[in-house]
């Protein structure tokens, strides 16, 4: 009753079997006696041209093996094992005589060679076997096999003591535990003060164990005496730990012995663990607080339990540092773990972003909004139906404590604008490696933005993410305590530079829309909701995840330029299409006159010595020079902005006594600038060159004020910045005035 | 040359000229490259200099090598000796050529032998050599192309091969071609680097030369006919594209490229249709030259769009004025100048103001919007 499958792999083994009778010889075929049941092959394999060393294992010239071949074979692999329990204990070897061929089985076995490949690899096998190569310099060493038995599973999380010369014997911490499942806390070595707290017995040997660990409990205690251990010592761990085992709870053992690692490198310990029944637990408890010197009932009951019972072994589960390594450690991710975040905004963006980096291991994480969990989001936040009701940064916190318990996460259901006017909270927020401002609110920007304008002291690195109102663009922005401004300053510099590039229009329209009204508003609730962006949970999550990973990877590098990523997901985007920028520093100038702060391009500075530099060459070095200054006032943050300069305009008067800025042309790049960046750089001043001298404003300066702000008709601005450049062009000295027309009002 | 003598003003005044890393020229715009390259002076006396090259011409130069040197018995010499017996080997060629085709006589090899009898006829003097003699005298004297006087400069001066129709390069790191390989012994002089690169088919007779290369381990000697690099390459980019490091300049690879045309640009509607040879031949030459530089243009555009390029500034004389991201109010017109040629002739007081004008507006205009991040 063979399927076709195990028709194959015989015709396969019967046509290697006659090339080389020598080689493999089909010893006896076991039909499957009933459907689904297995092919069984016997065949003798010839060993004589393996290379024998002294590591390796005993081969016979000839060997026996059998093959189970499964009904659904290739789908499902064959399982070889000898016919004999000669190299039982070997590793590699299981249960005796069961042959460990594969690692990895998922990726090693291919199930197109069928038994072709599948016998090449039980060559390899015996081959290196026999010269004692299974675990090659270098590779890591195939742990020993303690056979589970109880379907319970334990989680050690912590780094073990190093068990030294003769071994460790103490108590792990239980943390956590399901009916299937414990995860271990700390280490608590005997000599420690032991805490009253749920308590697992550890012994970590220096030492190896067999390699198949023993099923019964007495030749576990035989073997565990045989390397150093006293009775005594095991009963009194057993004791102390059943006696800290709560009634109706299983008591847990852990081995330890040092047969992990790189084979030829350093040995970690290998964990196993047993448990011991719940009824044997109390039983033994009971002996114990019963047992008197009159009275060993303890010892009874130990021995009793010691001569009848089978070891259950346990699954272990590792998540040990020095044993699992981060599947993320070469992510972009990375850079989270250990870092302490305070994020702003625990809705769509914040809760992916939160999730992420949970799972990324932060350490610490402020979770602030002031929102709840209503049914409309569900869609496309990260809550579940059971938390509507609940404040978004309560059922955030929940999911991140889920995901790791041992994050730091605090929850603070407030107004983050509020927060930032307290002194206290506010330190509380900035105590943090970066900031994260998800929520897309230009009142929460402005509130960051205002702060850092009057309080310069040093602060973590901000990131604010927003997301386009179909869900499928996203703008990261991230500025660090480097940077003269926040997210506010930066996000109207992301618009200037993507308003310089005819390919990034598509990011100008969606997040600065020439005109907003042209876009359909959408209120999910009409009436009773903020409007807000259409978008599903993969949407939100397709575009957090790498705008989460490209500020991990900016604060990995640690530039300290500000930069922003804009990334658009649209379906009619052929292809994954992102614009980023990055910014050099601002050359920041104090107004003398009402404190506003002067923010100058690097590109605007440069302007300005290129066009003194041009004076200098074609008119001389005493000669002055001067032009127009384009950019934004802003009258709350109390900024200006210079984006852009021009040279002198052609109808200016300069000379060696003045320079009388002339206005040819000025109105034209005014509006071009107006235009090209949507209202963002205007007509704000003009500059001029004090050439070998202060850049104090002289008396014709100063009446060119008054004479220009007192006078409606010649000039309808609010404010006028005067900006002047002393010195050279290769030593210049600036000052700036911001000159209000209501100085003048009031005169 | 005197609208990239503007380019080049305002790229002093912005700071940028000091620190370029490679440039790469074609045709007229050799010569003020090789100027800056390799003369070495600050920027003022550099372009006093070009302003009195410009003044002067190098017309008049070449007059002077032909009538007031060796360089005009050369040239004779050649044209009595080559040009006799090429004329008598064409007809000799043609004849059998028509003998064979009309008889049927077997004169192949002989019009084979008669054909390789021609490429063995020496050239010692020409337009070109003179042109060659003059830029030496006037301007480069014996200097090689790998004497570069500005530090970490790279320069290529790109002429075109007409035996292999093959781009030529002048490198101060190499020079050669790839069909060829490395020029090997003394570097090329600059005066005949320009002269070559400068060479315009039209004006101006291909520069014979006869070089020893070295291609895969291997040393041959070849002979090659160097005319003006821009019927290869007009703008003189194809060595600094993206991708194209390897070329045979070995250059870093380029992040920043700035292209200075002095091309007049759009056709203006003829007044007349090109109808005669001569005028068909010539438009439709122009339109074959435009076609190729727009489309390099495109390229360049696009390695910019894509991120290959972190930015190029295309600064174009023949530049339509109303697609200028934004105009001074003094803007020198493209109709001002576009009709200017590029013949080498004395230029007017005016007409070097109005060239070296718009090249430097234009300069500053298109560094400003689209290069800003090289200013300092």
């Amino acid at each position: 009753m063979r399927s076709e499958g195990q028709a194959w792999a015989a015709a396969q083994l019967e046509e290697m079997s006659s090339a080389s009778p020598e080689a493999l010889d089909i010893l006896a075929m076991t039909e499957p006696a009933v459907e689904h049941d297995k092919l069984i092959v016997t065949v003798s394999v010839n060993c004589r041209s393996f290379e024998k060393s002294d590591g390796g294992i005993s081969l016979r010239a000839r060997e026996r093996l059998r093959i189970s071949i499964p009904w659904n074979f290739p789908l499902n692999r064959p399982e070889v094992e000898f016919t004999h329990d000669r190299f039982g204990g070997t590793a590699h070897v299981q249960w005796g005589h069961s042959i460990c061929l594969f690692q990895a089985p998922d990726v090693e076995w291919q199930a197109g060679r069928g038994m072709f490949g599948f016998m090449q690899r039980v060559h390899d096998w015996l081959k290196a076997a026999a010269a004692g190569q299974l675990d090659p310099t270098g590779m890591p060493l195939h742990p020993p096999v303690a056979y589970p038995v109880a379907n319970f599973r334990v989680v050690p999380t912590r780094n073990v003591p190093e068990p030294g010369e003769g071994f460790w014997s103490g108590y792990v911490e239980i943390t956590r535990e399901t009916v299937y499942v414990a995860e271990f806390g700390r280490w608590i070595a005997q000599n420690e003060v032991i805490p009253d707290v749920r308590l697992a017995s550890v012994i970590l040997l220096p030492t190896e164990m067999p390699f198949e660990y023993p099923k019964t409990v007495l030749d576990l205690l035989v073997a565990l005496i045989d390397r150093g251990l006293t009775l005594s010592m095991l009963r009194l761990l057993m004791t102390i730990t059943v006696l800290r085992t709560p009634p109706g709870k299983p008591a847990i053992f852990v081995l330890g012995a040092a047969m992990r690692g790189i084979a030829g490198g350093e040995r970690l310990q290998h964990l196993a663990c047993w448990r011991m029944s719940v009824e044997q637990t109390d039983k033994l408890r009971a002996a114990a607080v019963a047992s008197t010197e009159e009275n060993p009932v303890e010892d009874q009951a130990f021995y009793a339990w010691a001569f009848e019972s089978n070891v259950e072994w346990c699954r272990v589960l590792e998540d040990r540092p020095e044993i699992v390594q981060r599947r993320d450690r070469e992510s972009a991710s990375r850079w989270w773990r250990g870092k302490r975040v305070t994020l702003v905004g625990c809705g769509a963006i914040g809760s992916a972003v939160a999730m992420i980096l949970a799972k990324a291991g932060v350490a610490k994480l402020r979770l602030i909004d002031n929102g709840v969990v209503t049914p409309g989001i569900l869609v496309r936040q990260g809550f579940r139906r059971d938390q509507i009701g609940y404040a978004k940064s309560s059922a955030t916190r929940i999911a991140v404590v889920a995901a790791d318990p041992g994050i730091d996460a605090i929850e603070e259901y407030s107004n983050i604008v509020w927060m930032l006017t307290d002194e206290a909270k506010r330190a509380e927020i900035l105590d943090a490696d970066v900031v994260i401002d998800a929520t897309a609110s230009s009142t929460v920007a402005a509130a960051f933005e205002v702060h850092f304008r009057h309080h310069q002291a040093p602060r973590p690195p901000i990131v604010s993410m927003v997301v386009g109102h179909n869900g499928d663009m996203g703008l990261m922005i991230l500025t660090t305590d480097k940077s003269a401004g926040a997210t506010l300053d930066f996000d109207r510099r992301t618009k200037l530079a993507l308003a310089d590039r005819t390919s990034s229009a598509k990011f100008l329209e969606e997040f600065w829309p020439a005109d907003p009204t042209r876009r359909a508003i959408f209120q999910p609730e009409p009436g009773c909701s903020s409007p807000t962006f259409r978008g599903s949970y993969a949407d939100v999550l397709s575009l957090v995840a790498p705008m989460t990973n490209v500020a991990a990877d900016w604060l990995r590098e640690g530039i300290g330029l500000p930069r922003s990523f804009a990334i658009d997901l649209s379906a009619d985007s052929k292809c994954r299409s992102e614009a980023r920028a990055s910014w050099r520093p601002y050359h920041v100038l104090p107004d003398s006159k009402h404190g506003y702060e002067v923010r100058i391009t690097q590109e605007a500075m440069s302007a300005i010595l290129t066009w003194t530099r041009r004076s200098e060459r074609t008119a001389g070095d005493r000669v002055e020079t001067g032009g127009a200054l384009f950019g934004q006032v802003d009258e709350f943050l109390k900024v200006v902005w210079i984006d852009e300069v021009s040279g002198p305009p052609p109808d200016s008067e300069a000379s060696r006594e003045g320079f009388v800025c002339g206005t040819q042309g000025v109105a034209m790049m005014h509006k071009e600038k107006l235009s090209r960046t949507c209202g963002s750089v205007t007509f704000v001043g003009m500059w001029h060159t004090h050439p070998k001298a202060l850049p104090i404003p002289s008396r014709t300066d100063l009446g060119a004020m008054v004479q220009l702000l007192a006078d409606k008709e010649t000039f309808q601005g609010r404010s006028f910045l005067m900006l002047i450049v002393g010195g050279t062009s290769g030593r210049p000295i600036l000052s700036a005035g911001l000159f209000l027309r209501g100085d003048y009002d009031q005169a | 040359m005197a609208f990239h003598l503007g380019c080049f003003r305002a790229l002093h005044d912005r700071g940028i000229l000091d620190h370029v890393q490679a440039i790469s020229s074609v045709s007229g715009g050799s010569v003020l490259a090789a100027c800056w390259a390799y003369r070495g002076e600050d920027f003022d006396a550099f372009d006093k200099h070009v302003v009195e090259v410009l003044r002067r011409g190098i017309q008049g130069d070449i007059v002077r090598e032909v009538f007031g040197s060796l360089e005009g018995l050369k040239i004779i010499a050649t044209l009595l000796f080559t040009g006799t017996l090429s004329s008598l080997i064409w007809v000799l060629k043609f004849t059998t050529s028509r003998l064979r085709l009309f008889l049927g006589i077997p004169t192949l090899p002989l019009e084979r032998a008669l054909q390789a009898a021609v490429h063995v006829l020496p050239v010692w003097g020409s337009l070109t050599t003179a042109f060659e003699a003059g830029l030496s005298r006037r301007l480069f004297g014996d200097t090689t192309v790998d004497r570069v006087r500005r530090p970490n400069l790279a320069v290529i001066i790109n002429a075109c091969d007409l035996t292999t129709g093959t781009a030529f390069r002048f490198g101060s790191g190499r020079s050669g071609g790839w069909r060829f390989g490395d020029v090997q012994g003394a570097a090329p002089t600059v005066a005949k680097a320009v002269a070559a690169s400068a060479a315009f088919p039209i004006l101006l007779p291909p520069l014979i030369e006869t070089f020893e290369f070295e291609k895969k381990g291997e040393r041959h000697s070849h002979t090659v006919a160097l005319t003006d690099g821009g019927v290869f390459d007009n703008l003189g980019v194809a060595v600094l594209e993206p991708g194209r490091a390897h070329d045979h300049a070995q250059i870093e690879p380029v992040t920043h490229l700035i292209t200075l045309n002095a091309g007049g640009g759009q056709f203006d509607v003829s007044r007349s249709h090109p109808y005669w040879w001569v005028g068909r031949v010539a438009r439709s030459f122009e339109a074959v030259h435009r076609k190729a530089q727009d489309a390099v243009y495109q390229r360049l555009h696009k390695y910019a769009e894509v991120g290959d390029l972190q930015a190029f500034g295309m600064i174009y004389l023949g530049q339509q004025d109303d697609k200028l991201p934004w105009a001074p109010a003094d803007l020198v017109k493209r109709a001002q100048v576009k009709d200017y040629p590029t013949d080498f002739s004395p230029m007017s007081e005016e007409n070097i103001r109005l060239l070296t004008s718009r090249g430097e507006q234009l300069t500053h205009i298109i560094v400003e919007r689209y290069l800003s991040d090289l200013t300092n």
